[in-house]
């Protein structure tokens, strides 16, 4: 799970992020096979995670291989400090992904708790050379988040009942990209992150964000640019071919 | 197929052209150099994905602090439960006969299962939990009518006059269902076949409970089937203290419940203190697997005729 930990900053724009971040992680993939058997991580075949393509640091190696062992444990019987150390890289993620899904951070909240059981009770199943850490846990949180989609409560607490949900995605892969390019967008500086924010959120043109802003035109399209250079490396990172 | 170029010498405008955020006249010239600039083409090949992605971010909630704290706990009573489930401690008769003894052997042995210990009686990994048709559940129910005829009118009149009737058939019921109870139990019935292995096999049911969002209410209520209805452990925490004189109430709400059409069996009332947490024992006749959503609610006295605000809910996973 080893993906979110730990985005790296991206430089080459000089100031594009603040600082490295917690090492919490953010998916820094490991695929499977070479993170357990010590095969030279090579090429990954994003389909699969079998072939290969796309090189993978020693840390984010190691990352993965530290989840995987935390899985082991827990399987094996010790529960607590495992338990504590995924929940601590993971529990935000998973927030994020069950308000996204459900609208409600209760339920949200309800995802998260109901999903570290089930890693908890599935931990035994789990098998490194078959599945990533974070894409094992994501599939459970997906799983959960579409059994709460179908038992909402009869009468609910929000009026968020009404509320159009988004699809659930067709792969993990879609959840972790997008939780990879959150975590990204909240490692932008504050002049990139938000010229973005203008015309993501409130979908204004460069002029107007200029205007906004008072900077020149070009200022705003630079730091467009940069940011999304940041946000692409994110993604690259993680171990997708990010075109 | 991407032309030959490198994306950082690409023009800035190849990222705002993938966010729709060049003005229309510069967006058909930028367009027009796309065509012939190897560099922009790879730019925008490589920020389209990106550009996808944010068309359907989550948002940047932050979960709340003591979620862990929840998740863990739960993680670890979970597991208490499960090793604790290999070892049972039994207890000979719960309610000791005075005048005439337990019969020796296992039919006189009860599985330890009241309701402060229901959580030791937690599913292992894998178990599968065995499904109990509706018929087989109303058995206590029909039980309980015999004795009762409240508890009848209870269980089966339209949701909306149950409540009128309600809390003389409520208490009525509680006082038969503990009747039927005992006289399930070997030493009180005088049956010594009794089957006990009813008691606490069954995996119980958990219901984690949240609150509306900007609350930091939780809890979780935990059903254990048992002879004449389900035993309810409830637990609690961080509730707003409530008006004088106001309660909470725990419902088990059915299929098809709503404002004008309620479908509820109320599991009782309790109180919480200052400390806005409690851990109370309840009973209802409700079967959770039926009655999939619970609700706890904000009463007041002169309305309790009527529901309350909801504060807590969580619906039983299929």
């Amino acid at each position: 799970m080893c993906v979110l930990a730990g985005t790296s900053p991206v430089t080459n724009s000089g100031t594009v992020v603040n600082g490295s971040g917690p090492s919490g992680a953010i998916l820094n993939l490991v695929r499977k096979k070479s993170v357990i058997e010590g095969e030279p991580i090579g090429k990954v075949d994003r389909q699969t995670g079998w072939g290969s393509s796309v090189s993978f640091s020693d840390a984010e190696v190691r990352i993965a291989a530290q989840e995987a062992q935390l899985i082991v444990q827990i399987a094996d019987g010790t529960i607590e400090e495992p338990m504590k150390e995924l929940c601590r890289r993971y529990e935000k993620h998973l927030y994020r992904f069950g308000v996204q899904m459900l609208g409600d951070e209760g339920l949200a909240e309800e995802m998260v708790r109901e999903s570290f059981q089930r890693l908890w009770r599935s931990a035994g199943r789990y098998d490194a050379r078959r599945d990533r850490p974070d894409a094992f846990l994501f599939e459970i949180a997906r799983s959960v988040a579409a059994e709460i989609r179908e038992n909402r409560p009869s009468r609910a607490l929000l009026s968020a009942e009404d509320v159009q949900l988004p699809p659930l995605p067709d792969s993990v892969d879609q959840i972790l990209d997008s939780l990879t390019v959150r975590e990204a967008l909240g490692k932008l500086s504050s002049p990139h992150a938000e010229v973005l924010r203008l015309a993501l959120d409130e979908g204004l043109t460069q002029s107007e964000i200029a205007e906004r802003l008072e900077l020149p035109l070009d200022t705003v399209k630079t730091r467009t640019f940069h940011g999304m250079q940041a946000l692409r490396s994110a993604l690259g990172e993680r171990g997708g071919d990010a075109g | 197929m991407p032309a030959e170029g490198q994306a950082d010498l690409a023009h800035p405008e190849a990222a705002d052209w993938v966010l729709g955020t060049l003005e229309a006249a510069e967006s058909e010239v930028f367009q027009l150099h796309l065509t012939g600039c190897g560099h922009c083409q790879l730019a925008v090949a490589e920020f389209g994905r990106v550009g996808r992605i944010l068309q359907h971010l989550p948002p940047a909630a932050e979960p709340p602090p003591d979620l862990e704290e929840r998740t863990i706990s739960d993680v670890l009573d979970a597991a208490a439960g499960d090793r604790t489930e290999t070892h049972l401690p039994r207890i000979t008769a719960a309610f000791p006969p005075a005048a005439q003894p337990a019969p020796p052997g296992p039919a006189a042995q009860i599985p330890l299962a009241p309701p402060q210990l229901a959580s030791y009686y937690r599913p292992s990994p894998g178990t599968r939990r065995r499904p109990v048709p509706w018929a087989e559940d109303d058995e206590p129910v029909r039980a309980v009518a015999k004795v009762y005829p409240a508890a009848a009118v209870a269980v089966n009149q339209p949701p909306r006059r149950r409540r009128r009737t309600g809390r003389y058939a409520s208490a009525g019921a509680a006082v038969a269902v503990l009747v039927v109870a005992i006289a399930f139990l070997p030493g009180f019935s005088g049956n010594t076949s009794a089957e006990p292995s009813v008691l606490g096999t069954e995996a119980p049911v958990v219901i984690p409970l949240h609150s509306a969002p900007g609350t930091a209410a939780s809890g979780q209520a935990m059903a254990q089937r048992m002879p004449g209805g389900w035993s309810i452990q409830l637990s609690v925490h961080r509730l707003k203290p409530l008006a004088a004189g106001e309660f909470y109430e725990c419902w088990f709400a059915g299929a098809g419940n709503k404002p004008g059409h309620l479908v509820l069996i109320s599991a009782g009332t309790f109180s919480t203190g200052r400390s806005g947490s409690a851990s109370v024992s309840m009973w209802s006749a409700a079967n959770p697997r039926q009655f999939r959503t619970v609700e706890i609610t904000a009463q007041s006295p002169g309305r309790a005729s009527q529901l309350g605000r909801v504060i807590l809910s969580g619906v039983v996973r299929t």
